[in-house]
Parts: C-alpha cells; sequence; structure tokens
C-alpha cells in the first residue's frame, strides 16, 4: 500500500488545561473524502485547526506528503498544500465575493488562476451573479459556496471543510454535498468534518466518529451509514 | 457686499485653509492610529513619537544638506521603519497578553521614545533648516503660503496612494483580510506578520512625513513635540470612526477646520480644549465615530 497523503499520529491538542483531541490517529489517501463525525464539542474543529497550524500540537505527529507539519505557520501549511473552509464560513465581510476568491489565490502565481475560478463559477453560478457584491451581503448558503470556492482558489491538494452544512438551508445542504463530490472526482482529496452525519456519509468513502478527543469509531461510510449505533446515535433512526 | 462683509468672508477662507492645513496634518498621524487599530485593536499611543522622528530625521537630512526631495522619503523610511521595529520588539511578544497590558506598554513607549529623545537629541528646540524660502501668495485678502500648499498636496498624493494601495493591491487586501480575522487571513496563506509590520510601517511614514513638513511650516522641533498633535490625532481617528481609513482623514480635516474657526472667531485659547470637546461630545452622541456604523468596527 502507498504511503497516505496526511498521516496524523498520536495527536494531543489541549487549550490551557482543558485536554481537547487526546491522542488520535487518522490517515487520509490521495483522491479520498474522508469525513470526520462527532457531536458539538467533540474535537472536530481543534483537529483541523491543528492539521492548519492554527494552535500547536501537545503530542504527536502530522505528516503530509512525507513532510512533518507540526509548528509550522498557517500560511505555511496552505503553502504546502493543504487549504481549509473553516467553521462558520468565516468569509471577508468587507471585500467583494471576487476579492474573496483572490484572497483565497493569495500564493499563486500560475496562470491556471482564472480558470480555477471559472470553474467555481461554473459549480456556484451564484457566485459569478454576485461577483462584485460584498461578501457580507450575501446569504448563508451563498458564503458557504464562497467559503467553498474560496478554500479550493488555493489549488490544495488536501481541502478541510470544517460543517459546511451548519446553519444551511435543508435543500441547499445537498447541493453543496454535491459540489463538494464535484471537487473530489476532480482530483481534490477532500477532509470533511460534519454534524449532519447522514449528508456527510453518503458522499464519503470512509470515516471517523469522534467523541471527547478521541475517535471511537472508524471505517468505510457504507459501513457507518448502516451501524446500528451510528444510526441511533446521529441519523436519527 | 460691504467691505466689513468683505473681510470676514475672507477671514474665513483663512481660518479655513490654515484649518485644512493642520487638519492635513492630523490626518496623516491620524491613519496610522486608525490602521493599527484596525488590524491589532492597539491603540498605539507612541505613534505621535513616530511624527516626532520623522521632524528629527528629516532635520539631520537637510542640515547635512540632503535636497528635500529626498529627505522627505528619509524621513518617510526612517519613521517607518522605526514603528515597525516598535512593533517587532515591543507589541507583538505582547500580541496575545490582552488590551489593557498592550495599552499600558504603548503609553510607556511614548514617554520612552520623548524622554530617549531628550536625552540623545536635548530639550531645547532646534529651528529647522528654511530649505524651502516662504513665499506667499496673495488673493484680495486671502493669504497662502508655498509651505501650506506643499502640506495639502503631500497630504492628497498620499491619501490617494493610500486608497489605491487598500483597495486595487494585493497587499491592501491582504491587511483588509488580516483586519477582519488573523486566522482566517493566515488560511489564505497570508503571512499576517508581515501584514502587520507593513502596516506599522506605512503609519509610520506617513506619521514621519507629517514630521517634517509641520518642521519646515512651524520652523522649531522637539523631542516632546509629537505629544499634542499624537493626541489630537487620536481624537480624530476616534472622531472620523477608528479602523476607518477615509474616518481617519475626514476626523483631521474636521478637527483642523474645527479649531481654526474657533480660535479665529472666538478665543485662542480654547485651541488645544476643542479637540477634547468634540471627543467627548463624538463619545456622548455617536461613539463609532462620524463614518461608523455602531456594529461595524474595522477598515
Ligand atoms: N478556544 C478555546 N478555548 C478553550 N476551549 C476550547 C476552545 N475551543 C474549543 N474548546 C473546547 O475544546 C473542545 C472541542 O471543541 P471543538 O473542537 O470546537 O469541537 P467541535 O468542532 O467538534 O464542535 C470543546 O470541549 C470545547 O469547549
Ligand atoms: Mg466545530
Amino acid at each position: 500500500m502507498s504511503s497516505p497523503l496526511l498521516e496524523i499520529r498520536g495527536m494531543h491538542i489541549a487549550y490551557g488545561n482543558i485536554r481537547a483531541i487526546q491522542g488520535i490517529d487518522l490517515h487520509i489517501s490521495k483522491g479520498e473524502i474522508v469525513t470526520i463525525l462527532g457531536p458539538n464539542g467533540a474535537g472536530k474543529t481543534t483537529t483541523l485547526h491543528g492539521i492548519s497550524g492554527l494552535i500547536p500540537i501537545a503530542k504527536g505527529k502530522i505528516i503530509f506528503e512525507g513532510k512533518h507539519l507540526s509548528g509550522l505557520a498557517p500560511h505555511k501549511i496552505v503553502a504546502h498544500g493543504i487549504s481549509q473552509a473553516p467553521e462558520g464560513r468565516m468569509v471577508f465581510p468587507e471585500l467583494t465575493v471576487m476579492e474573496n476568491l483572490e484572497m483565497g489565490a493569495y500564493l499563486r502565481r500560475d496562470d491556471r488562476i482564472h480558470e480555477d475560478r471559472d470553474k467555481m463559477f461554473a459549480l456556484f453560478p451564484r457566485l459569478k451573479e454576485r461577483g462584485r457584491q460584498l461578501a457580507g451581503t450575501l446569504s448563508g448558503g451563498e458564503q458557504q459556496m464562497l467559503a467553498i470556492a474560496r478554500a479550493y482558489m488555493a489549488a490544495p491538494t488536501l481541502l478541510l471543510l470544517d460543517e459546511p452544512s451548519l446553519g444551511i438551508a435543508p435543500i441547499l445542504v445537498a447541493s453543496i454535498m454535491e459540489a463538494i463530490c464535484e471537487i473530489n472526482r476532480q482530483g481534490t482529496t477532500i477532509l470533511l468534518v460534519e454534524q449532519n452525519a447522514y449528508a456527510a456519509l453518503k458522499i464519503a468513502h470512509r470515516a471517523y466518529v469522534l467523541a471527547n478527543g478521541t475517535i471511537f469509531m472508524e471505517g468505510p461510510a457504507k459501513e457507518l451509514l448502516e451501524n446500528k449505533e451510528i444510526q441511533k446515535a446521529y441519523l436519527g433512526h | 457686499m460691504s467691505e466689513s462683509t468683505t473681510l470676514f468672508l475672507y477671514d474665513l477662507a483663512t481660518y479655513l485653509l490654515n484649518g485644512i492645513t493642520q487638519g492635513s496634518v492630523y490626518a496623516l498621524i491620524a491613519l496610522g492610529y486608525t490602521m493599527v487599530y484596525g488590524i491589532i485593536q492597539l491603540i498605539n499611543f507612541a505613534h505621535g513619537e513616530f511624527y516626532m522622528m520623522g521632524a528629527f530625521i528629516g532635520f539631520f537630512a537637510l542640515v547635512s544638506g540632503v535636497p528635500i526631495w529626498l529627505a522627505l522619503p528619509a524621513s518617510m523610511l526612517g519613521a517607518g521603519l522605526l514603528a515597525m521595529v516598535t512593533e517587532r520588539l515591543v507589541y507583538r511578544p505582547l500580541r496575545n497578553a490582552g488590551r489593557i497590558p498592550a495599552l499600558v506598554t504603548a503609553l510607556g513607549m511614548s514617554l520612552f521614545f520623548q524622554y530617549a529623545g531628550q536625552a540623545l537629541l536635548g530639550a531645547t528646540p532646534r529651528s529647522f533648516p528654511q530649505v524651502i524660502p516662504t513665499k506667499t501668495y496673495q488673493w484680495g485678502e486671502l493669504y497662502v503660503t508655498n509651505i501650506q500648499l506643499l502640506i495639502i498636496f503631500c497630504t492628497f498624493v498620499l491619501m490617494v496612494f493610500l486608497w489605491w494601495l487598500v483597495n486595487k493591491t494585493r497587499v491592501g487586501k491582504a491587511m483588509r483580510a488580516t483586519s477582519f480575522n488573523h486566522h482566517v487571513a493566515e488560511l489564505m496563506g497570508i503571512d499576517t506578520n508581515k501584514i502587520i509590520g507593513l502596516t506599522f510601517f506605512i503609519g509610520g511614514a506617513f506619521a514621519g512625513v507629517a514630521g517634517i513638513l509641520v518642521g519646515m511650516y512651524y520652523n522649531t522641533i522637539d523631542p516632546t513635540m509629537g505629544m499634542i498633535p499624537g493626541i489630537k490625532a487620536f481624537v480624530a481617528a476616534v472622531l472620523g470612526g477608528i479602523g476607518i481609513i477615509p474616518g481617519a482623514v475626514l476626523g483631521g480635516l474636521v478637527l483642523g477646520v474645527a479649531e481654526n474657526l474657533v480660535v479665529g472667531l472666538w478665543v485662542s485659547t480654547y485651541r488645544d480644549a476643542i479637540a477634547f470637546a468634540i471627543l467627548i461630545l463624538i463619545l456622548l452622541f455617536k461613539p463609532a465615530g462620524l463614518l461608523g456604523s455602531p456594529k461595524r468596527e474595522k477598515i
């Protein structure tokens, strides 16, 4: 088996004396959609913050394409090929949609930026219509599309998505999940954090279930969809 | 029009012109306050001292024979670098220490620069070299000097430059992104420490050029010259809406004009009280500033 694209070994993260992540192991292979599920406060966002370098990891290793990432500044990690659409969307409200996308491509100097932007416009036509509008004036769903598109504009090898369905109208959730699938089909590996387990398991290849800072279940998404325990806890069956 | 009305109008025009000149200086300094606040929510009370440093750099450049067109950028560069170094060595280590420790440190830096200036340069005011002989132009009873025009012109050019930088360039957009949220900006690949350093540089450079221009205007400089204009520029920034770039310009001009009108039409001893009266009024009635909406507090 070839070595994974991203490998996390024994990662611990603490906020002061709150031990948010307590030794997790996780791996993602090229081309996969992997999802991390779990209730509020499980440590999903903290895990993504750890990968992106927004919070130092107390113990453990993060290895991406064979290189150790721990200790690097977040902007350096973007340069290594990992970008993130953070929880709560966090688009730049006083920048236009176009400028938000430009910021996503901040580190790029290549000539395929326009091509990638057009790809995102094809995927999210509303963003094209609203290109000159301030991002703060968009609806929640549109802001989520923008957050995903902005992260995509970094041309990442691995795209981290933190709860893209959070606070989005249910009819939009399906189309956002479909867009994530399409981005993956075009070659971007995706780590998708979700509380909406059903929506995430439908598009993911594999899943990890996180609770209280540890992984208590993992496996192929199909198996987890069928798992009685998961159905009871997360799928409302 | 009766002769007295005409004279009154000329007087008014003179106060306005002096006010705009003075206000340009406040605006140049206020920009640094507001940009730094916008990006790290720090009221950098030492900011007036970069204006003083700009004046002294200009002074030493000019007395050693450097031509004025080189002395102006030199004082900008020098004051900008000093502001950047201050951020790097003093404010950055305190970035996560909370607002009050940073504020107290900023006050401490202000005093430090004033006393260090007095120790190194002496406390006695120095007369600024008259590199550009003052010329006075006259329209009727309105008088304007070439130095006033130079101040207004430099301010205008720098404002246009800053507008272009912030709104049209990659780095300017990165500044706006950083002022929204450092973490999110980092997630774009933006080196926010560099952007913050650059913000201090620009703020310091603008204060620095104000310093050398004021040296030429009032002909005298000393190590504590930054204190009062620094406080007034802070008032100007709050007046316009702290963190809002056009607000600093508006606040500076309004303050400069208000001061000169009051001094001209009323009593000159109130000059320095105007700023504080305005500060109290704005905090009472429109705390977000002239251009600030109650929720929106940033660039
Ligand atoms: N900035 C913070 N300071 C202190 N504790 C935090 C902070 N952020 C998160 N936590 C704690 O860490 C745990 C995991 O949080 P988080 O990663 O946000 O969970 P999730 O994204 O799964 O909802 C929670 O117990 C939360 O209260
Ligand atoms: Mg979360």
